[in-house]
């Protein structure tokens, strides 16, 4: 579960630093007025926030469930249904993980196509799908905190 | 409150803003965490977000 993120050390940093300030690459606002103005790179935007908020909702759900799995296991109560749904739960949140990532890489070749900055990918590209994960929870957080 | 009661809260709240089209009981049961947690909403997001990131890495 999560078995692609071991050993990665782009969450290394957030830890020793006590997550710090929880800024993404780029901020929502900022990509807002990257995109200004811009009928595809506005449609390219939207379909990264879709995917921000589906892989959040994915994350959090699995989440739960490990936690719940946790509390029958320590009585004894868990079920194989229990330990598939999980599964499936999973396997979910990775194929989300991967429209993510597409998502974010399109909107980008898009942003260098129009001569628009696109280095906030650098971080993300040099991190690969942690890095990717990292930015999607981060803007998710963002959104619901800075952008009524 | 017992840890787990509390972190499934913050998950649940994380959980339910992230749904996209939210039902009129969604929108009372996120109301009814803040006033549980006694928390405002950019505190419950940052504690979900900070176990979110630690669960992603492990």
């Amino acid at each position: 579960m999560f078995h692609e993120f071991d050993d990665n050390a782009v969450f290394s940093q957030l830890e020793e630093s006590g997550y710090g300030n929880l800024e993404p690459a780029i901020s929502p606002l900022e990509l807002q007025k990257l995109c200004e103005g811009d009928e595809i790179l506005e449609q390219l935007r939207l379909s990264v926030i879709k995917y921000v908020h589906r892989y959040a909702h994915d994350v959090y759900s699995m989440m739960i469930e490990q936690i719940e799995l946790s509390e029958k296991r320590e009585k004894g109560e868990d079920t194989q249904e229990d330990a598939e749904a999980i599964h499936e739960t999973d396997e979910r949140r990775h194929n989300l993980h991967n429209a993510l990532i597409d998502s974010i890489n399109a909107l980008s070749r898009e942003l260098v196509k129009k001569e628009k900055d696109a280095e906030w990918m650098r971080e993300l590209q040099q991190g690969g799908r942690p890095a990717y994960a990292k930015f999607a929870l981060l803007t998710f957080y963002k959104l619901h905190v800075t952008m009524k | 409150m017992e840890n787990n009661t509390h972190k499934k809260m913050v998950l649940r709240y994380a959980q339910l803003t992230a749904k996209e089209e939210k039902t009129s009981e969604e929108e009372k049961e996120l109301a009814l965490i803040e006033d549980q947690l006694h928390l405002a909403k950019e505190t419950i997001l940052r504690k979900a977000t900070e176990l979110g990131l630690a669960q992603i890495k492990r």
